[in-house]
Formats: structure tokens, C-alpha cells, sequence
């Protein structure tokens, strides 16, 4: 540093506006102070100076509010996925989606796919199971009855159910396909061996790889599920349903496609995905978020609109939240979550219901909730639920 | 490093960084949102144009520029949509130390408090263009071209707010005797 042009420095500002002064005052170190210390000693009419310009430095360094690491964090995370939307959208997914949006890779890659045949060789099974079932490849059985079962495919083969590991016994590489069964009344939760996760919901079955070795991931879906697909260009994930392809890089969104439903949808929260029917020479739609797809089987038309992703999410969280759904809807969402037969009288199909329900409550709860907001009777009989008007 | 398309460069920029640019921009909103978007943005635009970037030898002067574009746009589009909300032009919220404490115990709390009092009594753009200058070590011309004024009436700015603060320290004779008037009739 140079002492000689400090000696010309007359009035405080000189020192407030010399660079090399403030970084000293705000970083001393000790280099500089041996400078300055030495500074003063030869020039000691300068201290006051010195003095009064490093007081009133100190005196402007703001005091910060508090941001956390944690925020920091959040938005880095964002940065490298950046096909997301901004927060405030993600603060309402986090709300009723569990986070995931966060864990989410997303890909911008649009793919016109023309389906070279129809096919979906997923052998629903129609008979009701009261318990939970994973069908491996080499034809063995696993039943589980937890409510909510979480299920683990390694890429090594090996299996977890909810903490019980079964070892992996084929030892050749092949595609092998396992399909769980989930009853009404129960869901689970299930990573794949590409570390994509899937919730499925009651009455949902899923068949998959036990490791994606070809060009795409594909899995099989009958019934509702919600994907939170890894991101991986190279090998595009589709979903298959009787009716609908859909494809994806990586992504999350919902997919319900009951058979006994009138139309198969899928909800698009994050990223951007192509959907088609499950046919010859479909044509092909895209979806970015909040859009939803329906496919109406009797016309088999497929339309497009907007909607509140969060109102198709929020089951994954254990509760549902419903804005003016004929109320007949709203009992069959509620049937097959609890696996409780419910009667309906007549005249109910143009009453709406809107709310949240908490499905942990038990079913009677959630239906006088029902009842409550929709004035419509409940009476049970023998564990049979009658909703009339 | 980072041009070259080093993602490990992002990262360490953005720890650098993000904290301060998160903190310039509690002084000029309290809307946590629109910073975080504008955070986002900046540095996402940073990833898409690496490959066009110039040298900057100051990388964080361009951020704390580009950020502040960001978060002006930001706050007028939602402006426009709450009407409850209007975008002021000249806030800039800062809470200084020495509000909390005595920053030197050797000077007598008296001209703590004045020095106190003329920090608060900074006009908000004056208070920018001081933290600029002295918290964010800027040059003049980094400065004023962060508040888009003349390089000129930046320099007047901070020295005119420099200077309030040194008369407080040093009052002049006058001053000083309405000083020690204003002490005497208050002791009584």
C-alpha cells in the first residue's frame, strides 16, 4: 500500500471513499493493520481523521434480516432444473404433492411418438383382492395388507416391502416384469429401479421392469396413479393405459384410468409430457403443467383443458380436495378409497360437492363431512352406507 | 471457468452470491417471493447464455445489476395485478448497526446517537447509493449505473451524505452551540 498518497488525504471522505480503506475497515487483516498501525504512528495528525472515517463506516453496515441456507438452497435447486415453474406454483405443490416437485429433473424435449400398435398386454385382474400382491416374473408371490405400503425395486433385482428385503434370483439380465396389485382400500407408494416414483392409489395395479434395459422405461397402469418420473433423455418413460400413451423425459404428473371409469385422464403439475391414444397412428397432444387430458371412452375423443393441479394431487397426501364434483363422483373416489360399498338413491347426480376431506379420517366422518356440505342424507346399515337426497 | 461450461463453476458463484443478492433485495422489497423468482431467473439466464457471456472482471457488480432489473420488473408486473400493492419508486430499508449498538466504545454515546440520527435522516436513494459504495465495495461508475443516474450526481449523493454524517461528528460552531443549547435546556 501507498503510504505517500495518504498523506495528501485532508478530510475524513478522502478515507470514507478510498477503496483500500474500507475493505481494511470492514476485512482487517493483518498486513494492512501493520500498515496503517505504522500509518498513524508517522502521521499522528491524521488519527482523528482515521478515526471518525472508520467510526462511521462500521456505523453504516447494515444489520440483515434472516435468510436462511435452506432458502438458498431451494432456488439453486430450481436454477438446475429450470423447466420449472417458479415458487409460486411450487409452493402449492409442496403443499398438497409432498415436495417431490422438488426432486423432480425435468427435460424440455417434445416427441412427436406414433404408436405402432395398440396393445396393453397388462392382465388386469378383475376379481376384488383383499390383500395387496406383487406378481414377480418368475411367477412368485408377495401379499402385503398395510394400509399404505411402501415398495422398492433395485436396479440389482432386489425387492423391498415396507423394510422386508427379498433377494434377487434370476441371475440373467432380461426384462422381467412384475405387476402389483393394490386392493381398494389401500395405496402405495413405489421407486423404481431408475428412481422414479409412483403412488398408487386404490384399485390401481402397475407392471413394470424390474430394470428399464431397453431404448424406454415403460410401465403398465390400470387405475390412478401419481409419477414423479427421473429425468433420463435418452430413455423416455411412458405410461400405457388401455386407452392412453403417454410420454415423458421426466416429470410428474397424475394419471387416472379406472376401467370402470367413463374417461381416463392425466394431469400434467410439472414439466412436459406428450400424451396419445393407445392406438395405430395416434395423433399426439402435448401437455405443459396445470393442463389436464380426458379421454372420453364412449366418443373416444380427447380433450384438453385447465384446471387446479392441485385438486388431482392432493390424494397422494392423504386427503382429497374437491371443487363442485357431482357428488356421485365424490362417493366413488370415497368407495374405492376405503373399500366400502356405498348406495346412492336417486336425483344425487346434480348435486356438487366442494371441499377437503381427510381420508384419514374413518369412512362415517368423511361422510357426514359429505353430508354436511352437500345436504344429502347418510344412514348405514350392516356396514353398508345409503347416501340419498 | 464457468464459460467453459463448468457446472461446479454455477454452484460456487452462486454461493458466493445468492446471499447478497438476496439481502440487496430485502432493502428494496419485503416480497420474499418476487426476489426469489428474480434469483432464479438471473441465474438461470446465466446457464442459457454462459457460451455468450463476456469477461466481466467484476462478476459481482453484473449480477447485482442484472438482479436489480429483474426484481423492478418483477415487482411492476405484480403491481399491475394487485392493485392494493404499489410499486415505490425510491424505498430502500436498511437497518443500520448502529440502531443496535455502540459500534466503538471509546466515543462517548453522544455522537453515537446523532451519527444515528443522521443515517435515518438519509434520503432512501442516498442510502443506496452509500451501501453500493461502501457495503458492496462498488466503484462509482458501477454505482451509478446500478441506479441509472450520472456519474456526477452519484459522486454528489454519496458525498453529501458522507458529509452530514462527518458534521455530526464535528458540528461547526454553530451548530454545535444549538447543540450544547439544546443539551443544556433538556438537562433541566
Amino acid at each position: 500500500m501507498d503510504a505517500e498518497k495518504y498523506i495528501d488525504f485532508n478530510v475524513t471522505e478522502d478515507f470514507i471513499l478510498d477503496e483500500a480503506f474500507v475493505s481494511w475497515v470492514l476485512h482487517p487483516g493483518n498486513e494492512h493493520d501493520q500498515f496503517w498501525v505504522s500509518f498513524v504512528h508517522d502521521q499522528p495528525e491524521k488519527e482523528t481523521l482515521i478515526r471518525d472515517a472508520a467510526l462511521i463506516i462500521r456505523s453504516l453496515q447494515p444489520i440483515e434480516p434472516e435468510v436462511s441456507q435452506e432458502q438458498l438452497d431451494k432456488i439453486m435447486i430450481r436454477i438446475k432444473n429450470r423447466d420449472l415453474p417458479k415458487f409460486r406454483a411450487v409452493h402449492l405443490l409442496m403443499k398438497y404433492a409432498a415436495g417431490i416437485a422438488l426432486l423432480i429433473a425435468v427435460g424440455g424435449l417434445i416427441w412427436l411418438t406414433i404408436n405402432t400398435k395398440s396393445k396393453f398386454p397388462l392382465e388386469v385382474v378383475n376379481t376384488p383382492v383383499q390383500k395387496g400382491k406383487i406378481i414377480l416374473a418368475n411367477g412368485l408371490v408377495h401379499e402385503f395388507d398395510t394400509e399404505q405400503t411402501t415398495i422398492k425395486q433395485s436396479a440389482t433385482g432386489n425387492l423391498t416391502i415396507n423394510n422386508d428385503t427379498i433377494k434377487n434370483l434370476a441371475s440373467e439380465k432380461k426384462m422381467e416384469m412384475n405387476q402389483i396389485i393394490i386392493p381398494y382400500g389401500q395405496r402405495s407408494d413405489i421407486t423404481l429401479s431408475d428412481g422414479t416414483h409412483i403412488w398408487l392409489n386404490s384399485g390401481s395395479q402397475l407392471s413394470y421392469p424390474t430394470e428399464f434395459l431397453g431404448k424406454t422405461r415403460e410401465v403398465l397402469l390400470s387405475g390412478e396413479a401419481f409419477f414423479d418420473v427421473k429425468h433420463n433423455p435418452e430413455k423416455p418413460f411412458y405410461v400405457i393405459t388401455r386407452e392412453l400413451k403417454i410420454r415423458v423425459l421426466g416429470t410428474s404428473f397424475n394419471v387416472s384410468a379406472y376401467d370402470e371409469d367413463v374417461t381416463a385422464q392425466a394431469i400434467l403439475i410439472t414439466g412436459k409430457v406428450t400424451a396419445c391414444k393407445n392406438k395405430l397412428f395416434a395423433q399426439t397432444v402435448d401437455m405443459v403443467p396445470g393442463e389436464r387430458l380426458t379421454y372420453e371412452k364412449s366418443s373416444e375423443n380427447i380433450l384438453k383443458d385447465k384446471v387446479d393441479v392441485k385438486l388431482y394431487a392432493s390424494w397422494v397426501n392423504g386427503y382429497l380436495i374437491i371443487e363442485n364434483m357431482p357428488i356421485t363422483e365424490v362417493l366413488r373416489k370415497v368407495q374405492r378409497y376405503y373399500n366400502q360399498d356405498i348406495s346412492t338413491g336417486e336425483g344425487l347426480e346434480k348435486i356438487t360437492f366442494s371441499g377437503k376431506l381427510d381420508l384419514k379420517d374413518d369412512i362415517s366422518e368423511v361422510l357426514a363431512n359429505i353430508s354436511f356440505a352437500s345436504s344429502v342424507s347418510v344412514s348405514e346399515n350392516n356396514g353398508t352406507f345409503n347416501v340419498i337426497k | 471457468m464457468f464459460r467453459q461450461g463448468n457446472n461446479d463453476a454455477l454452484a460456487l458463484i452462486y454461493s458466493d452470491h445468492s446471499k447478497k443478492l438476496y439481502l440487496y433485495g430485502l432493502k428494496l422489497t419485503s416480497n420474499r417471493t418476487v426476489i426469489e423468482d428474480s434469483i432464479q431467473d438471473l441465474f438461470s439466464d446465466l446457464v442459457k447464455n454462459r457460451k455468450n457471456l463476456g469477461d466481466t472482471d467484476n462478476i459481482h457488480f453484473y449480477l447485482i445489476k442484472s438482479f436489480k432489473r429483474k426484481l423492478q420488473r418483477q415487482l411492476q408486473k405484480e403491481s399491475r395485478y394487485d392493485l392494493n400493492s404499489k410499486v415505490e419508486d425510491f424505498i430502500f430499508d436498511i437497518t443500520y448497526s448502529i440502531d443496535h449498538e455502540l459500534i466503538n466504545k471509546e466515543s462517548a454515546d453522544q455522537r453515537m446517537s446523532l451519527l444515528s440520527k443522521a443515517l435515518n435522516g438519509l434520503s432512501p436513494r442516498q442510502k443506496e447509493a452509500v451501501y453500493l459504495k461502501i457495503s458492496e465495495e462498488l466503484e462509482y461508475e458501477q454505482v451509478a449505473e446500478i441506479m441509472e443516474i450520472s456519474i456526477e450526481s452519484c459522486r454528489n449523493l454519496i458525498s453529501k451524505a458522507i458529509k452530514s454524517m462527518k458534521d455530526t461528528l464535528h458540528p461547526k460552531a454553530f451548530g454545535f452551540a444549538v447543540i450544547l443549547r439544546k443539551l443544556f435546556t433538556s438537562g433541566q
